[in-house]
């Protein structure tokens, strides 16, 4: 520790101003999106498989939902990172424009619906409970022919 | 005890030391990594197994190639009779024999399909020219299996009821530009469903495939005509020249608006299969017919068919291949491969958003009356219904659809192939006793009712002349044509013929004239020359 000017700095000798094994998380942060400090965050939506005609025949939307919603269960904290739970009940509200029964099924989705997210398999994501990003994108597709 | 016996059937704490001590169960996947690498992040999850991306477009890849190796490899074998040597139908082999012939791919527009032309174009299986098999290995091409693809697309939509036009849209063209795109010589045949009520089906054909075309056929086609109210589906010819006054798309809609809807898709079904195979008779050289059916697919039609009366032509259904009478095979690479996977594989590959469209919305053709709806969301079928039943079976147990197809592959075929007779309508060989076991389940007439005289004379005079569909038909299409139980007696009275598909006349003809030879040879023993 060299003592300069009245600022401490760690020197591991290699130039590094300080020590990185310390705190590796606080280092690499994603980048700060311009709405990072807003209240909604943007989520681009896809359709497939003919699964966009139930939804205005457009198969791209990009929305905003809340960073945050309401806790449903009884927990210490008001409120909770918005996950797909919502996103799937705000679609059938507001995006959905015919035949309900098509698109989900309970709190879910229907079966033979294959959901996407950031290209991934959402049941290695958690499903229902994943919390959404900002920016993410989410791929419904339908796997059903209809007899 | 040492032994660990229990006598008294109940196991107490101090005999529990006897037992093993049970072990606690290790987690021993990390559902995170791809179990097949192990060096990627896992994206999707297939029956429990989890894959990256690279790892997952291998999987669906050697897949496909492996289900196709052994067939070919056998027909390969049976072509250059080494009768000799013994064909072991392992499977493995980078890549399949060639066939020395052309090929007819089924292209509905669906994911599986799609996956189907993509997967062949990326391995080159498909030649270019209907000549020599041209191929450069200094560029490192290799011999294509089949010489050159002819991709058949049968377009349903002028059927299906328009809620909203761009619902049931005709995809032919944006179908026929992504294979141009492909630029693999394919040769793309837009049909209709209702051709088969066109009479210059076979014209129609030749000049897409770019063959040239046969004279007009000068013999007559005669159409033919059922009266479906009548069990019997007595049949009345109609002359060449008294049927034009209707199109082909008329007629089919006048033949789906007799049929109670959830008989309309079987009967498509069947419209489908014979535009694909009588395609494949048009074209010459055509020594396979590839079709895209997933293993889901697969599933849905064992229950469906099974609940339809089809259980015994099933296994020829079911099977990898299905060697026809007319030489020709039906293949199905994609047996191994779920929907979910194709659906995966065309997303990856962009083309979800534009080209796939996997419903086909059988349900909705033709006319729905407003007791017809009864199933909730929009199933009128056997068919859809066992769709969404399986969907939903999967989401609690993964391997549904392995064990459903598992248990259809040890079906056996239990009638003679190449002999025996087919369905006018669907074409497959039909089970000789189906009328005698539908006329000991079902009640046709009530012989204590007492019917005036006067109609039974008129009605027994004709019934004698006529032809009877319902003989011909196997039994699956007899549930198809059965008329509804109640009919009216007024309705019952009027005799009003539905025409059919020219196939169905020409196959009805042609089991006439079976007929009739084979009873010629049965008493050709006691025929005196003359």
């Amino acid at each position: 520790m060299s003592n300069s000017d009245g600022i401490i700095t760690n020197s591991n000798g290699l130039g590094y101003a300080s020590s990185s094994a310390v705190h590796p998380e606080t280092l690499v942060k994603p980048p700060a999106a311009p709405s990072a400090q807003e209240d909604t965050i943007e989520i681009k939506i896809e359709f497939g498989g003919g699964l966009h005609l139930l939804f205005s025949s457009q198969p791209s939307h990009k929305i905003h939902i809340p960073r945050n919603i309401a806790n449903d269960e009884a927990s210490d904290k008001p409120t909770q990172p918005v996950n797909m739970r919502y996103l799937v009940k705000w679609m059938k509200s507001n995006l959905l424009s015919e035949r309900e029964e098509m698109f989900g099924d309970g709190d879910g989705v229907r079966p033979g619906i294959l959901v996407l997210i950031n290209d991934a398999d959402w049941e290695l994501e958690g499903e229902l409970e994943y919390e959404l990003r900002d920016r993410d994108e989410i791929v419904f597709i339908s796997t059903l022919h209809g007899g | 005890m040492s032994c660990g016996d229990i006598p008294d059937g109940l196991p107490t704490e101090e005999q529990g030391e006897a037992l093993m001590p049970k072990k606690q169960k290790v987690q021993r996947v990390d559902k995170s990594l791809c179990q097949k690498c192990k060096a990627s992040k896992s994206m999707y999850i297939i029956r429990g197994v989890t894959y990256c991306k690279a790892c997952f477009e291998v999987s669906v890849s050697t897949r496909f190639i492996r289900t196709m190796y052994p067939p070919l490899k056998a027909s390969y074998h049976e072509s250059q009779n080494n009768t000799s040597k013994k064909v072991t139908l392992n499977q493995g082999g980078t890549r399949p024999f060639p066939t020395g012939g052309s090929t007819i791919i089924g292209l509905s527009g669906g994911s599986g399909s799609i996956t189907l032309l993509d997967l062949l174009s990326l391995n080159d299986f498909i030649g270019k020219s209907d000549d020599k098999m041209i191929y450069d290995k200094t560029k490192g091409e290799k011999e294509p299996i089949w010489k050159r693809g002819y991709i058949v697309h049968v377009d349903f939509s002028d059927i299906l009821n328009n809620n909203n036009d761009k619902e049931s849209q005709d995809r032919t063209d944006f179908l026929h530009s992504w294979v141009k795109e492909k630029e693999n010589g394919y040769i793309f045949i837009g049909l209709k469903a209702h051709d088969v009520f066109n009479p210059n089906l076979k014209l129609k054909i030749q000049s897409l495939a770019g063959l040239g075309e046969d004279e007009k056929d000068e013999s007559s086609q005669d159409g033919i005509a059922v009266d479906l109210k009548n069990p019997d589906l007595p049949l009345f010819p109609t002359p060449e020249s008294s049927s034009s006054t209707s199109t082909p798309l008329e007629q089919l809609r006048s033949l789906l608006a007799s049929l109670p809807p959830p008989s309309r898709p079987s009967l498509l079904s069947s419209i489908l299969n014979h535009l694909l195979t009588f395609t494949s008779i048009i074209i010459p050289n055509i020594s396979h017919i590839l079709l895209g059916e997933t293993s889901t697919r697969q599933a849905q039609r064992l229950i469906s068919g099974t609940a339809l009366g089809k259980g015994y032509t099933l296994p020829l259904d079911l099977s990898i291949t299905h060697k026809q009478s007319n030489g020709i095979t039906k293949l199905k690479p994609m047996k191994d491969i779920t929907t979910k996977e194709v659906a995966i594989y065309t997303h990856l590959k962009g083309l979800n958003k534009d080209l796939v469209r996997n419903e086909r919305r059988w349900d909705n053709s033709g006319p729905i009356g407003k007791k017809d709806s009864r199933g909730k969301g929009d199933t009128k079928s056997l068919e859809s219904l066992t769709e969404q039943f399986i969907a939903s079976l999967g989401v609690t147990h993964p391997a549904t659809v392995s064990t459903i197809n598992r248990t259809g592959d040890k079906l056996t075929f239990t009638g003679k192939k190449g002999q025996g007779v087919s369905c006018p309508v669907c074409e497959m060989p039909v089970d000789p006793n189906a009328l005698e076991w539908k006329s000991r389940t079902a009640l046709t007439s009530l012989s204590t009712k007492i019917i005036p005289e006067d109609l039974v004379s008129k009605d027994v005079k004709d019934e004698e002349n006529k032809d009877k569909l319902a003989t011909l038909l196997c039994y699956a299409c007899l549930t198809t044509f059965t008329p509804p139980t109640v009919v009216s007696k007024v309705a019952r009275d009027e005799v009003s013929p539905i025409q059919l598909p020219y196939y169905v006349s020409n196959n009805a003809q042609y089991r006439k004239t079976v007929g009739r030879e084979e009873m010629k040879d049965q008493i050709k023993d006691f025929l005196i020359d003359q």
